[in-house]
């Protein structure tokens, strides 16, 4: 993780102000280390894509070629009415799920984007961490404000799932799956993950925080193990790279477009899109929960996106919660 | 004292600030000791008007504890009900090795979180709608709940 850090130190100190040059002299005395482990740094983050120019006399700098990544690089040519018409980008942030609630909290309009290039706490399902490298993914908040109950929002997270599987399949060329509920995988491998977290008053939903992480450049090799079998980027299945500037706009489009469906068709329609990326039914699958695990035949999800499990007496149990592993 | 009597009492007492009320006559003595959100300290169980004790003359009073069938119960008039606002799981921790959020006998404002209720990974956090005391939290953690179902009890003063 140490090296990790070093590396996004080198990015940030190269990547400011854009297209000036950095001494290796200056990188070193700046982050203590030695000119030769400078270089040996910068030829490793090369070798994983980074666009880094050498000059003899001048010092290292990051391309030009390299695409910006802020507000308006992702607003330019921006088309959507809701999703990301304002955007609140941040070099780092703990997660953007918890800004999101900050600014959710102030009153801040539905379609809010938040977005940063690195998370220092990225947050999973029940404070499990999400891996947040600078530099190359994408880990953005929308804030949503729909006018329904809690109990009305079953099911909402399937939303999520099939608006970032549509994302990643424009950009992947390969197949996109979903694994339930919402995690996205490219060739069993997961590419992204989504949290949502809703705050209701009175059982009526105040606003509902989409937190979403996806590997869009990332070498998934830097993840410390185990993650680094299980996880997997956009680039690192497809060869391509991609703008993660232009993964966003494509981002919001979806949400957006999913979003509009679910509000004037209802949960049905998401569930049957969700259906075409869910590739487990019919197999054996378990699913562990808080303090059990259960084996079955995954039979689906029902109306409501709950996961169907016939289990070896042959009863179907309805799963509301838990972690979906394939295979027996 | 019947149980006749003793239910006079109860409601007289239902409707009083009396802390601590002691009488004896020919058949015994009679102890009652109550205690209440507002004069507990944090920490302290709080103990319902509903369960009152009656201890025999020299033994010290037990401390009252929550009985698992308190569910059961039907919760008097100041004692109100957070229900789940949707079918899900329920965590009363944020994460695993985390504190829980709220205890029996913790004060709780309006607003506060409670628990968080899962469905498909959405997560929805409770906040107590009104401000008291949680008297009992009537689902584990883990614990599949439905709509509607009763959480927590708060006694609001």
């Amino acid at each position: 993780m140490a090296a990790q850090k070093t590396d996004e130190e080198i990015l940030r100190r190269l990547g400011s102000p854009r297209g000036s040059f950095t001494s290796g002299q200056s990188l070193a005395e700046g982050l203590g280390i030695s000119r030769t482990a400078v270089w040996k740094r910068i030829r490793g983050l090369k070798e994983r894509g980074f666009a880094i120019e050498a000059e003899p006399s001048k010092g290292y700098r990051l391309s030009s070629a390299m695409e910006p990544f802020n507000e308006l690089s992702i607003s330019a040519g921006l088309s959507t009415k809701l999703i990301g018409r304002r955007i609140h980008f941040f070099n780092s942030l703990s997660s953007t799920n918890n800004m999101a609630l900050e600014l959710a909290r102030k009153g801040h309009p539905e379609g809010s984007l938040i977005i940063c290039d690195t998370q220092t706490n990225g947050r999973g399902r029940l404070g499990r961490e999400w891996s947040s490298p600078m530099g190359v993914n994408l880990y953005a908040s929308v804030i949503l404000r729909p006018k329904a109950t809690a109990h009305e929002l079953q099911g909402f997270t399937l939303l999520g799932a099939v608006a970032v599987a549509e994302a990643v399949a424009r950009f992947s060329k390969k197949p996109v799956a979903v694994k339930w509920p919402n995690d996205i995988l490219l060739g069993s491998k997961k590419v992204a993950g989504i949290l949502m977290e809703m705050y209701t008053e009175a059982e009526m939903a105040k606003f509902v925080i989409v937190g979403i992480g996806v590997n869009i450049n990332m070498d998934p090799l830097l993840l410390p193990a185990p993650l680094n079998r299980e996880a997997t980027s956009i680039k690192s299945a497809s060869g391509l790279d991609v703008s993660r500037a232009e993964f966003t706009r494509t981002l919001c489009h979806t949400l957006e477009s999913w979003y509009n469906i679910f509000l004037n068709k209802g949960l049905s329609a998401i569930i049957d899109a969700w259906r075409g990326y869910f590739t487990a039914e019919g197999h054996t699958v378990r699913v562990r929960s808080h303090n059990k695990t259960i084996k079955g035949i995954c039979m689906g999800v029902d109306h409501s996106g709950a996961l169907l499990l016939r289990d070896s007496t042959g009863v179907t149990q309805k799963i509301l919660s838990g972690d979906l592993i394939r295979g027996a | 004292m019947n149980i006749k009597e003793l239910k006079a009492l109860y409601r007289f007492l239902r409707n009083t600030d009396i802390v601590e009320l002691e009488s004896e006559d020919s058949e015994g003595r009679l102890k009652i000791k109550r205690r209440f959100p507002a004069g507990s300290e944090g920490g302290a169980t709080h103990v319902p008007v509903s369960e009152l004790t009656l201890v025999p003359a020299s033994v010290p009073a037990p401390a009252p504890v929550e009985t698992a069938d308190s569910s059961e119960t039907k919760p008097a008039k100041n004692i109100k009900t957070v229900t789940s606002p949707m079918v899900g799981t329920f965590y009363g921790a944020p994460a695993p090795d985390s504190d829980a959020y709220v205890e029996v006998g913790r004060r709780v404002s309006k607003g506060q979180p409670l628990c968080i209720i899962e469905a498909m990974k959405l997560m929805n956090e409770v906040e107590s709608e009104f401000s008291g005391v949680i008297t009992s939290i009537l689902v584990e953690n883990g614990q599949p709940v439905e709509y509607g179902e009763p959480l927590f009890y708060i006694e609001v003063s």
